[in-house]
C-alpha cells in the first residue's frame, strides 16, 4: 500500500514537472496565437493570455500586405525557392552519397575527408566571392543562388547523414543485385532508394525547414519585393514607418510558421526518426 | 564469368569507376561552389577591396588591424565565444537533462516528445525573433508576469548586461531536437547493463555516469561539433532583434563581418573576419575531435 | 521512371524554347504571347502616343522592362506601385518591375549591386550616400541632362544643390522631397510647462528647460529622441555650428573637430542624459533607427516634445492623436558658426548607368516628377514634394499637412547650414560618433574619453581613406 501510493507519489511529480517545462516551452507559442486578435493595447502591459474578442481583422490587415502585394505572393515565392532546392538537394545528395557509400575508388579517402571537412565550412566565409560569382552569371535576385548549391550536392550534412544510413543496409543486397545483372543505377534505384524512404524523408524535411527559416542567403541574394519571400517580408513588416501594429506582426508571423506546424504533424514520426538516425551513427 | 573473376583480383573492380559519374555534381560543387570561393576569400583577406574597385595586394595588414586596433572586432569576438559558451552547453544540458528524466516508462510520452520539439521547428527564424522581442519589451508580457508576481521588471533590450543572454535564451528555448537525440540513444542503452550495474548496489546517480554518460558520447560528441560551429556563425536573432546593440553586447562577428562587408563594402577586410571566424571553428573541432578518444566511446569499437 | 525524367527534361525544354522563341520573334509574336495583356495594350496604346508625342516611335514595340529600387514604407509602396501603373498603361510596351525594401540594409545591397553590374534602373538613393557613387572617379549613374530631362518644374536655387543631385553642372539625381529637422512640438505640455518653441532658442535653453520639466513631473520628459537622431541632429548640428564645416572636409580630408570641441559636445549629449531631458538610453534602445513613433510614452503623450525629421511629422503625430501639436524652432549656439540645419531632400532618383533603355527610364522619370496625376497619388509619400506645382496640387486636395508645410517653412529659414558632403556622409565616420554617443549615453565613457576615443578612430579612418 505504501509503496504504491509512493509511486503514485512520484508519478504526480514526474507530470507535474512534464507539464511545467511544457508550459515554458509553449507559452511563447500559445501566447502569439492569442496575441494575433489583440490590439497594441492588450498586449502591452497585461498578462491575460485570451483576448478580449476573436476578430480576424489582424489576419486580414497583415495577409494584405500593402495592398497592392499580399502575403500570397510571399507565399508563394517561398514555395518556389524551398520545393525545388529540397528536391535538387535530396536527388543530388542521394547519388553521391551512393558513390562514397557503395564503392571503392582510388582517392576515396582523400575525397571523404574533404566532404567532412566541408560539413564544417562555415557559410561566412564562402558569400562574398560567391556573391561576386553569382552576380556575374546573372543570378542576383532570382532563385538560382538556393538551387545551384542544391543541385550540386553542397549540403554536405544531408550527403554525410545519407552515407551512414546506407553503411547501415548490408551490402549483400548490392551484390546479389549485381549477380542478377542490375547495373549500379538499378541497384541504387530499385534495391536501395525503398530501404532509404525514412533518410530520404527526413532530409527533405530538415532541408525544407531550414531552406524555409534562412534568412541571411535571402537578404543577401533577393531584391526585388515582388520575389521577396516570407523572411524578408516579415522584416519589412517589422520596421514599417509607423507605429508598430504587434497584433498584424504577430498574424503573419502566426501564418508564416504553420506550414512548419503542418509538415511537422503529418510527419511527426520522421522527424523523430531522421533525428535519432542521424545522430546515432556519427 | 572469368572476366569478373580477373577484374576482382585488381585493386579496383572497373563498376568502382562509376563511382565518380555518382560524385559528379558533388565535385563540381565541392571546386566551383566551396573551394572557389574558399581560396578566394583567404586571397581577398590579404588585399584592400573595396566594393568598387579591384583587390589590391596588402600583405597582413587587414589581420593586424583586426587584432590591433579594431577594438568592436575584439568585442564581437568575445560576444561571439559568450553566446557559444551560453547557448552550446545550455541547450545540451537541457536536452540531457529533461532527456534523462523522461526515459522511463511515462504513458504520452510520444505526444510529449513531439510538444517539445515545437519550438525547434523555427529554428532561426525572423518570426521567432520578432515573438523574442515583443516578449521581452519593457512593457512586454514577461515584464507584465514578472510584476504579477511581484518581482521588479527587467531592462531585457536595453541592458547591455541581460541582452544577450536573453538572446541565447532563445536558441536555448529550442533544444528539443537534441533531446529527441538524447532519448533515441537512451533508449539504446542495453538495460542489462543497468540490471547487471542494479545488482552490484549502484546508485541512480553512479549509473548515469558511469554507464548512460559513456554510451550516449557519440551523440553527445556530434552535438556538440554540430552546434558549436552553428553558434558561431548566428546572425538572425542579434540582426532582428538587437541590431547589435545595446552598447554592442550582441553585436556577433556574423554582425561584424556583414556589416564590413556589406555596409562599408570592405570586402577583404570582410573576408580577413570570416577566416578569423574560421580558424577557430577549425581549433575547436579539432580539439573536440582530439579529445573525443579519451571521452566518445563508439559501441563497435 | 527515367522515361518519365527523360520526358519531363524534355517538356521544360521545349516549354523554355518556347519562351525564348517569344522574346526573339518580332512583330506577330506580342499578339501570341500575351493574350492576358492584349486587351489592355489595345486600349491604352493611343492615349499613350498622344500625351508623349516625344516618344521614340521604334520603342513602342520592343517590350521592355526597367527595374526601379526604393525603400519606404506600406503607404509609399501602394502609392508608388499605383504611379508604376498609371505609366504602364499609358506605356504597355514597358514594365516596370518594383524592388522595394526596408531601409535597414538597402544601401548596402545597393553598393554590391551597383559594383556587381546587377543594379536596378531607376534607383531612389539617400542623399548622403550618392557622392559615393558619382564622384571621385565613381561613375554609376546617368547625367539626366543628357537625355533631356524636363526639369522646369523644379526651382533652380533647390536643385541646383549637390545634396538634391547635381555634382558639377551634372545633374546625377532628382530630390523627391524637401527634408530637414523638426522640433514638432505637444503644444498642450508646452503651454502647461511655460516653454515657448517658436523663438529661436540655444541649446543650454533646451537643457533647463528639459530638467524643469522631468523635476516637476517625474513621468515627463522634454526630448522624445533616440540615439540614431541624437547623432544626426543634435551631434552633427551642434558640430557644425561649432567649427562651420562638415565633419571630415572633403577637400582636406581632414576631421574638422578639435578635442575640445569633441568634449564639448559630448559633455552636452551627457547632460541631456543626466539632467533626465531625454529617458535613459536602456529604454530608448528599444525604439532604435526610424521607430520614435512606436514609444509607448510617446503614444501616451509623455513628451513636450521629439527632435525628428519633417519627414516623420505625420508618423509621429498620427501615433497620439490626442494631442495637439504645433512646430518649433531649432536649437542652435549663440555664437555659431554655421546654422548647421539646411533643406535637403530625404532621397534623390537617378537612372543607372548600367541601365539598357535610359530613355525609357527618363521617360518614367518624367511623369513621376512631372505628370500632375503622378503628383496627386504619390502626394507627400516621400515628404513634402519637391516642385512648386506638387505642393499646389496636395494643398489643394488637402493632403499637404500644414504641420509638415510650416516645418519646411522653419527649416529653410536656416540660411547658413551645411549639408554632409562626400564622406561625413558616410555610415562609417557616422557610426564611430554613434558608438561613442551610446557609450556616453550609458556612461561607460566620459565625454574625455570619448573624444580621445573619436579622434583615434576618425584619424585612424581617416588614414585607412587618405591611401
Amino acid at each position: 500500500m505504501t509503496l504504491k501510493s509512493k509511486r503514485k507519489h512520484n508519478m504526480f511529480f514526474t507530470y507535474l514537472v512534464i507539464v511545467l517545462i511544457g508550459i515554458i516551452l509553449l507559452y511563447p507559442i500559445v501566447w502569439m496565437f492569442f496575441a494575433t486578435f489583440k490590439t497594441n493595447d492588450e498586449i502591452f502591459n497585461s498578462i491575460k493570455l485570451l483576448p478580449k474578442s476573436f476578430s480576424f481583422q489582424n489576419f486580414i490587415d497583415g495577409w494584405n500586405g500593402s495592398g497592392k502585394v499580399t502575403y500570397a505572393t510571399y507565399f508563394i515565392n517561398t514555395f518556389l525557392l524551398v520545393l525545388p532546392t529540397v528536391i535538387f538537394t535530396i536527388v543530388s545528395s542521394c547519388l553521391v552519397a551512393y558513390g562514397f557509400a557503395r564503392f571503392k575508388f582510388p582517392g576515396k579517402n582523400i575525397l571523404f575527408a574533404l566532404l567532412i571537412s566541408t560539413l564544417m565550412l562555415p557559410n561566412a566565409i564562402i558569400i562574398v566571392p560567391r556573391y561576386t560569382m553569382f552576380s556575374k552569371l546573372g543570378w542576383i535576385n532570382n532563385y538560382m543562388p538556393f538551387y545551384a548549391p542544391a543541385i550540386l550536392a553542397c549540403y554536405p550534412f544531408f550527403v554525410y547523414m545519407l552515407i551512414q544510413f546506407l553503411r547501415g543496409i548490408p551490402r549483400d543486397l548490392d551484390e546479389s543485385a549485381y549477380i542478377d545483372g542490375c547495373g549500379t543505377f538499378r541497384t541504387l534505384v530499385s534495391i536501395l532508394l525503398p530501404l532509404m524512404k525514412p533518410a530520404l524523408f527526413s532530409a527533405a524535411l530538415f532541408q525544407f525547414l531550414w531552406t524555409y527559416n534562412d534568412y541571411f542567403n535571402s537578404l543577401i541574394f533577393i531584391n526585388s519585393g515582388s520575389r521577396y519571400t516570407i523572411s524578408l517580408a516579415l522584416r519589412l513588416s517589422l520596421d514599417s514607418e509607423s507605429v508598430v501594429n504587434w497584433g498584424k506582426l504577430m498574424a503573419i508571423s502566426f501564418i508564416s510558421v504553420t506550414p512548419l506546424f503542418i509538415l511537422f504533424f503529418a510527419a511527426q514520426k520522421y522527424f523523430v526518426e531522421g533525428i535519432a538516425t542521424s545522430g546515432l551513427k556519427g | 564469368m572469368k572476366a569478373k573473376t580477373k577484374v576482382r583480383t585488381s585493386a579496383y573492380r572497373k563498376r568502382d569507376y562509376q563511382a565518380f559519374l555518382y560524385l559528379l555534381p558533388w565535385l563540381l560543387g565541392f571546386s566551383l561552389l566551396q573551394l572557389y570561393p574558399f581560396v578566394s576569400s583567404l586571397y581577398y583577406s590579404f588585399t584592400d577591396y573595396q566594393i568598387t574597385s579591384e583587390p589590391v595586394w596588402a600583405g597582413l595588414k587587414n589581420y593586424i588591424s583586426l587584432f590591433t586596433t579594431d577594438t568592436e572586432f575584439t568585442n564581437s569576438l568575445k560576444v561571439t565565444i559568450t553566446y557559444t559558451l551560453y547557448t552550446v552547453p545550455g541547450k545540451l544540458i537541457m536536452a540531457l537533462a529533461v532527456a534523462v528524466f523522461l526515459n522511463r516508462n511515462i504513458k504520452g510520452i510520444n505526444l510529449i516528445r513531439t510538444l517539445y520539439y515545437i519550438p525547434s521547428l523555427f529554428g532561426g527564424s525572423v518570426a521567432t525573433a520578432i515573438l523574442w522581442k515583443l516578449l521581452f519589451l519593457d512593457n512586454g508580457v514577461i515584464n507584465a508576469l514578472l510584476s504579477a508576481l511581484h518581482l521588479p521588471n527587467i531592462q531585457f533590450w536595453g541592458n547591455p548586461k541581460t541582452a544577450l543572454p536573453t538572446i541565447c535564451a532563445l536558441e536555448i528555448w529550442q533544444f528539443g531536437s537534441s533531446m529527441v537525440m538524447f532519448l533515441a540513444a537512451l533508449k539504446n542503452v542495453p538495460a542489462d547493463l543497468y540490471e547487471a550495474a542494479a545488482i552490484d548496489g549502484a546508485k541512480p546517480v553512479q549509473q548515469f555516469f558511469k554507464i548512460t554518460i559513456p554510451q550516449i558520447t557519440p551523440i553527445i560528441f556530434f552535438n556538440l561539433i554540430n552546434q558549436t560551429i552553428t553558434a558561431l556563425q548566428n546572425f538572425t536573432s542579434a540582426f532582428v532583434i538587437t541590431n547589435g546593440g545595446p552598447l554592442k553586447s550582441t553585436y556577433v562577428l556574423g554582425m561584424k563581418l556583414y556589416k564590413e562587408g556589406f555596409s562599408y563594402f570592405k570586402m577583404g577586410y570582410a573576408s580577413a573576419i570570416s577566416w578569423v571566424m574560421f580558424v577557430i571553428i577549425m581549433v575547436v573541432t579539432l580539439l573536440l575531435f582530439r579529445s573525443s578518444s579519451m571521452w566518445v566511446h563508439y559501441a563497435d569499437e | 521512371m527515367k522515361k518519365k525524367l527523360l520526358s519531363g527534361i524534355l517538356a521544360a525544354a521545349m516549354v523554355t524554347g518556347l519562351l525564348a522563341g517569344c522574346g526573339n520573334s518580332d512583330n506577330p509574336s506580342s499578339q501570341a504571347s500575351g493574350n492576358a495583356d492584349e486587351s489592355s495594350s489595345a486600349s491604352s496604346e493611343t492615349p499613350a502616343e498622344s500625351t508623349t508625342p516625344d516618344t521614340p516611335p521604334a520603342s513602342s514595340d520592343e517590350q521592355i522592362t526597367l527595374r526601379f529600387s526604393w525603400w519606404g514604407g506600406d503607404e509609399r509602396l501602394a502609392a508608388t506601385l499605383a504611379v508604376i501603373d498609371q505609366f504602364q498603361d499609358l506605356h504597355p510596351n514597358i514594365t516596370i518591375e518594383a524592388e522595394y525594401g526596408s531601409s535597414d540594409g538597402y544601401h548596402d545591397k545597393l553598393a554590391t549591386q551597383l559594383q556587381g553590374g546587377t543594379a536596378p534602373d531607376i534607383i531612389q538613393v539617400d542623399p548622403e550616400t550618392f557622392p559615393q557613387y558619382v564622384t571621385g572617379g565613381a561613375d554609376y549613374f546617368v547625367d539626366l541632362n543628357d537625355l533631356g530631362f524636363d526639369f522646369s518644374n523644379f526651382e533652380e536655387s533647390y536643385i541646383g544643390q549637390q545634396v538634391n543631385g547635381r555634382y558639377d553642372g551634372h545633374q546625377f539625381g532628382i530630390p523627391t522631397g524637401l527634408a530637414g529637422g523638426a522640433v514638432l512640438v505637444n503644444q498642450d505640455l508646452a503651454d502647461q510647462f511655460n516653454i515657448d518653441f517658436s523663438k529661436q532658442f540655444n541649446w543650454d535653453q533646451l537643457l533647463e528647460w528639459g530638467r524643469q520639466v522631468h523635476e516637476a513631473d517625474e513621468s515627463v520628459y522634454l526630448l522624445c529622441t533616440n540615439q540614431a537622431y541624437i547623432t544626426n541632429l543634435i551631434f552633427f548640428n551642434m558640430a557644425k555650428q561649432l567649427s562651420g564645416k562638415t565633419l571630415i572636409d572633403q577637400e582636406s580630408v581632414e576631421f574638422t573637430l578639435s578635442e575640445e570641441q569633441l568634449v564639448q559636445i559630448y559633455s552636452y549629449i551627457k547632460a541631456l542624459y543626466d539632467n533626465n531631458v531625454v529617458p535613459p538610453a536602456s529604454y530608448m534602445a528599444q525604439y532604435e533607427g526610424d521607430n520614435l513613433q512606436s514609444d509607448p510614452n510617446w503614444m501616451s503623450g509623455k513628451y513636450v516634445c521629439t527632435l525628428s525629421y519633417i519627414s516623420t511629422i505625420e508618423v509621429m503625430t498620427a501615433a497620439n492623436a490626442n494631442a495637439n501639436y504645433s512646430v518649433g524652432m531649432l536649437p542652435k549656439l549663440d555664437d555659431s558658426k554655421s546654422d548647421g540645419y539646411i533643406v535637403n531632400c530625404p532621397q534623390v532618383l537617378g537612372i543607372a548607368k548600367s541601365c539598357e533603355h535610359p530613355e525609357e527610364a527618363a521617360m518614367f522619370l518624367d511623369y513621376f516628377f512631372n505628370n500632375d496625376t503622378a503628383m496627386e497619388t504619390l502626394g507627400t509619400t516621400r515628404s513634402v514634394p519637391p516642385t512648386e506645382k506638387a505642393r499646389n496640387i496636395c494643398a489643394d486636395k488637402g493632403i499637404l499637412n500644414p504641420l509638415v508645410a510650416t516645418a519646411a517653412d522653419i527649416a529653410s529659414s536656416y540660411t547658413t547650414g551645411l549639408a554632409n558632403d562626400k564622406y561625413s556622409s558616410l555610415q562609417e565616420p557616422k557610426q564611430i560618433l554613434n558608438d561613442q554617443i551610446e557609450a556616453v549615453g550609458y556612461a561607460q565613457s566620459t565625454p574625455e574619453d570619448a573624444a580621445k576615443e573619436t579622434l583615434n578612430l576618425m584619424n585612424n579612418y581617416i588614414g585607412n581613406i587618405q591611401q
